[in-house]
């Protein structure tokens, strides 16, 4: 059966059906042989038992008078049956009494007779028969029959039933070689459709129907899947152009956005060096009058000391301290411009330090003044040096500075720290502000107290620039009159935040 | 006296100029002060040439440079001094109303002596002045005629 697995449905047909037409003429064939021979056989027997009645009639008298001559005639007598090879008279007492040979034949008879019966050899027919005188046995007469021609006709039986089994095996052939189309043509037609659309991914090609049977059922079904792919495939085709398209659109989009941002870098890149540029000639030229104006005056009190009344001394003194707050004006606004855009560098700054040195320097501003100083532990954070000092620079004088009025000035300096952040904090019982202003306290030149207290109005904003800088936050907590609370948060993963 | 060797004081502003020869006059300088208005006056006066050719021999005992100088600028001039032998051993400090980081920098890359930002309040001005006086010049002197140049005249 495997030998048959790979071969094409037409051969599997065709030796299919050749194969049991040639069984079933197989089995016919030894059923009808078989018969033949049984029946045959059963004739001959029928034949020799009835030769054997008449010569044993025919030899009665002969055997009765033990007359050898008239028995051995009797017997020449079965010459006329071509089928009888040997003939033999046994006597009464069971002796050879006559015999007949054919011309030609050779016989070895018994010496005494066998049973009654008659017997099949391989070539030969043996019936041995009583001979009978009323009722008494007289003598037997034993007959030879050829088996030649039974083996004759069998052969040609066997001949003609060969030659009927071969020639419907090839019939069976000839004839399930055409009618095998009926099914193999049709499933040829559906593996060859299968194969071209697989092969040129055609979804469009149909197999061809032939019949209505359980094979049209399913070229029927293939055809259906087959549109049903189709229609699946035109619209993944349409899905896959439509975002194809809609790729391009963005592909464009982010190409226009990125020129836009281009050309928007490269002028924010120039507005920068402007704006340095800017900054270089403020440092320089708006300096140089304002130190002129310093300069002379000075030379004007000095020269003219002798020649100047109280009150034009007073505003001598005016114009100096308007001089001196212009030229502070200039530095803060500078150092504002510069913490924006100088690069940063990120070292271990200990806080705790950094607040003792700036204290230290803020002695003279506070000679005279009472303060209760309350410094807590400070951590050691990553951050620029230089700018971690303008912050709490800018924190402590504030605080220092909007409790002038206190007779008793309290300035408390902490940290709290969470895992992310270190938080620091600078808190005052000064004047406070008017939390509805909180959100202007880090705005350049927002100042909420521009009459009581001198300054600039950067200080917080720049606090704030250099905190959002170092990725951390600023805010802010207070009241009127009762005090403010400054706090800013550092990350504590500082290390490489640079920009 | 005439042993004293002069001051070369490089500003392009009259007013910075006459604050500055005020100041040195303040803290008793003896030595004559020549003034110039920009960086190629100042080569020519080190090099002798041009306006300064028949003046006498000898370098000034320091020069202040201002930084920002039309045409030729103060770092400029700087760089030509030290490029130069027999102008590189000069004092040279630099007088600027600027804070800039880099201009701090390239000055002292440049071999400057002291870098002076010009403070606003004259009165620093006056000290800051004071204090290089003492270091770079003789001032045990009493207060000579401080010189402003105005141009060619005659040679001394």
């Amino acid at each position: 059966m495997s030998l048959l697995q790979n071969l094409p449905i037409k051969w599997k047909l065709i030796i299919i059906n050749t194969l049991t037409s040639f069984f079933v003429m197989l089995v016919a064939g030894v059923i009808f042989f078989a018969y033949e021979r049984s029946s045959y056989l059963k004739t001959l027997q029928q034949d020799i038992e009835t030769l054997s009645d008449i010569a044993a009639a025919n030899s009665m008298a002969a055997i009765t008078f033990q007359d050898v001559a008239a028995a051995e005639d009797t017997l020449r007598s079965l010459r006329e049956q071509e089928s009888i090879v040997a003939a033999a008279l046994y006597s009464k007492d069971g002796k050879l009494f006559a015999r007949y040979v054919r011309y030609n034949a050779e016989w070895t008879f018994p010496v005494a007779p066998t049973a009654d019966g008659t017997r099949l050899t391989d070539t030969h027919l043996i019936s041995v028969r009583s001979i009978r005188l009323e009722n008494e046995r007289v003598g037997t007469i034993y007959l030879v029959g050829d088996l030649k021609k039974f083996a004759e006709r069998l052969r040609i039986f066997l001949l003609v039933i060969l030659l009927i089994t071969l020639l419907t095996v090839l019939l069976a052939f000839i004839i399930s070689a055409q009618l095998q189309k009926v099914i193999s043509k049709p499933i040829g037609t559906l593996a060859s459709t299968a194969t071209a659309v697989s092969e040129k991914k055609d979804y469009s090609i149909r197999a061809e129907k032939s019949g209505a049977d359980e094979l049209g059922y399913l070229i029927d079904r293939f055809n259906d899947m087959l549109s049903q792919i189709q229609q699946r495939d035109l619209a993944l085709h349409q899905a896959q152009l439509e975002l194809e398209r809609r790729v391009e659109d963005r592909t464009a989009e982010i190409k226009r956005l990125n020129t836009h941002l281009e050309q928007r870098a490269s002028q924010l890149e120039n507005a920068n060096k402007e704006l340095e540029s800017f900054s270089y000639s403020v440092s320089h030229d708006l300096r140089a009058p304002l130190r002129h104006i310093s300069g002379f005056v000075d030379l004007l009190a000095h020269d003219a000391k002798g020649q100047l009344n109280e009150q034009t001394l007073g505003h001598v003194q005016t114009i100096q301290e308007s001089v001196k707050e212009a030229g502070a004006l200039i530095d803060d606004l500078l150092s504002f411009s510069r913490m924006g855009r100088s690069e940063m560098q990120y070292l271990n700054v200990d806080l705790a330090e950094m607040v003792e040195t700036i204290r230290e320097k803020l002695k003279a501003d506070v000679a005279g003044r009472k303060i209760e100083w309350k410094v807590g532990a400070l951590p050691t954070v990553q951050a620029d040096p230089a700018m971690m000092r303008l912050v709490l620079t800018n924190l402590l004088s504030n605080a220092v500075k909007y409790t002038r009025k206190r007779e008793v000035a309290q300035i408390e300096i902490g940290s709290t720290s969470t895992d992310a952040e270190f938080q620091i904090y600078v808190k005052d019982n000064g004047i406070g502000f008017d939390m509805r202003y909180v959100d202007r306290l880090f705005g350049v030149f927002h100042r909420l107290h521009g009459q009581q207290f001198e300054g600039t109005g950067i200080g917080l904003a720049t606090v704030r620039r250099i905190i959002a800088r170092h990725g951390g936050r600023t805010w802010a907590v207070g009241e009127v009159d009762k005090g403010a609370a400054f706090y800013f948060a550092l990350p504590r993963n500082n290390k490489e935040k640079s920009w | 006296v005439n042993e004293l060797k002069r001051i070369l004081l490089v500003e392009d502003n009259p007013k910075d100029a006459q604050l500055t020869l005020r100041a040195l006059g303040d803290a008793h300088l003896a030595n004559e002060v020549i003034v110039v208005r920009d960086g190629d006056e100042a080569l020519d006066y080190l090099h002798r040439r041009g306006l300064f050719e028949l003046r006498a021999h000898g370098n000034p005992a320091v020069v202040m440079l201002d930084l920002k100088l039309p045409r030729i600028s103060g770092l400029e001039v700087l760089k030509q001094m030290r490029a130069t032998p027999e102008l590189s051993k000069i004092p040279v400090v630099m007088l600027t109303s600027s804070r800039e980081e880099q201009d701090v920098q390239t000055s002292y890359e440049l071999g400057v002596n002291a870098y002076v930002v010009k403070p606003v309040d004259f009165k620093e001005f006056l000290s800051a002045l004071k204090t290089l006086g003492v270091f770079w010049a003789v001032v045990n002197q009493p207060p000579a005629g401080c010189v402003r140049y105005d141009g060619p005249r005659d040679i001394e």
